[in-house]
């Protein structure tokens, strides 16, 4: 046995001993037996660093790698489909609330205007109070009567409310005609006359001034027409 | 990667399964073996934790130069941490010694064993480190490498630009010296 041999075989017993592994029994030289208990000797100088430089190592660890680097640190156990799937639920349990509540809002929208139906208008208790303010400081014995009156209030209200419609729309028909003319409304008139003769045919009597008024009646200077 | 970290005796195939996926548990994996590997070469403790610290953050620096196809992750993070300890002997110009300290380092793990076998095996273990100061720089290393470490022959020899046959020869003659000097040091 040379020595890169022998060299070789106590490099093999020394890779089983750190291994872990027994050391078989078998025959070897003396020198290498001697060696190899040197070398189980050394496998046991084992030292530890301190708990503050091990928790400064974690710490540097997290900085570099994130929390996942620790020993204890678990992975977590969610795949990506899983992680997907919980998305998709949480969303549908959102979609499920908003639905819920916007119904929640429609039924009580329908329940509020179907009452309301039924019920009439609702009483408008403001304006017995308005009216009831003046009456209250000018003759007290009539405040009791404030109610019958407010309940007659919406009656009184409507009233007005529909003339004033039908004048709006008359006015408008009023403004038309004027801004139509007289001469487009009325057939057989030459279109565009203005003054003469014609003038007093279709209009009546229109001041001439100074005493030739077909009519003697001078209305630049009434009472004193001529005769 | 529970290859790599069991033994470091792998090939390149086991450091391709964990590479890339998490340095940060290869980290945490080699950092006691670093740690006992600086110990085993300085006196001082808080040296010890300052030169572990900073091994893994030139490590973390140069991650992106780790080529698994030239060699295991214990090779290459091995070889960032002797670089650092030549440095560190460059700077101090000094060598270790378990001599002034007169007792077992107070980081040193002990066994699960009778209270006297402890006394025995802390002894035993005081006088190891005490006589491996006495060796060459490069006999200290190899066995450094092998036994705090846990490296394959492959991988010291990476680290120490050897042979993986050399690293062989030198392992088992720095032993043989180591020895000498032990029975030089009973007598």
């Amino acid at each position: 046995v040379n020595e890169q041999q022998l060299a070789d075989l106590f490099s093999k017993r020394v890779d089983h001993l750190l291994g872990g592994e027994s050391l078989p029994r078998s025959e070897v030289p003396e020198s290498l037996q001697q060696i190899l208990s040197l070398a189980k000797d050394m496998s046991q100088v084992q030292f530890q660093a301190s708990p503050a430089a091990q928790a400064a190592f974690q710490a540097q660890l997290d900085d570099w790698f994130g929390p996942t680097a620790g020993p204890t640190a678990s992975r977590p156990k969610f795949g990506r489909w899983d992680m997907l799937s919980g998305k998709v639920v949480a969303l549908f349990i959102s979609i499920t609330v908003a639905l819920v509540t916007t119904l929640a809002t429609i039924i009580v929208a329908i329940v509020v205007i179907v009452k309301g139906v039924i019920s009439g208008p609702p009483p408008q208790t403001p304006i017995p109070t308005l009216t009831g303010i003046p009456s209250v400081t000018a003759e007290p014995a009539l405040t009791p009567t404030v109610a019958p009156t407010g309940i007659l209030t919406p009656t009184a209200t409507v009233s007005p409310t529909l003339p004033s419609t039908i004048d709006t729309v008359e006015a408008i028909t009023v403004v038309v005609t004027v801004e139509l003319g007289v001469d487009d409304l009325v057939p057989g008139l030459p279109p565009g006359g203005e003054g003469g003769q014609d003038d007093d045919r279709c209009c009546g009597d229109h001041d001439r001034g100074h005493g030739n008024d077909p009519d003697h009646h001078d209305e630049d200077n009434p009472g004193q027409g001529h005769h | 990667l529970q290859a790599v970290a069991a033994g470091g005796m792998t090939d390149n195939a086991s450091i391709d399964a964990g590479l890339g996926l998490d340095f940060g548990e290869l980290f945490r994996t080699y950092q006691p073996r670093i740690y006992n590997y600086f110990r085993c070469r300085v006196q001082s403790q808080e040296d010890a934790e300052d030169l572990t610290g900073q091994t893994f953050e030139r490590a973390y620096m140069h991650r992106g130069k780790f080529d698994a196809a030239k060699g295991t992750f214990a090779a290459w993070l091995y070889s960032i941490a002797h670089n650092i300890l030549a440095n560190y002997y460059r700077t101090h110009q000094r060598r270790s010694t378990y001599e002034a300290e007169g007792g077992l380092p107070a980081d040193l793990m002990t066994s699960v064993s009778p209270p006297e076998t402890q006394v025995i095996q802390a002894e035993t273990i005081s006088r190891l480190l005490r006589n491996l100061r006495h060796l060459n720089e490069r006999d200290q290393e190899v066995i450094t490498l092998k036994f705090a470490g846990q490296l394959s022959n492959k991988d010291i020899g990476q680290v120490m630009r050897l042979k993986e046959k050399t690293v062989s020869v030198v392992l088992w003659r720095a032993m043989q010296r180591l020895h000498r000097q032990l029975e030089e040091d009973a007598t």
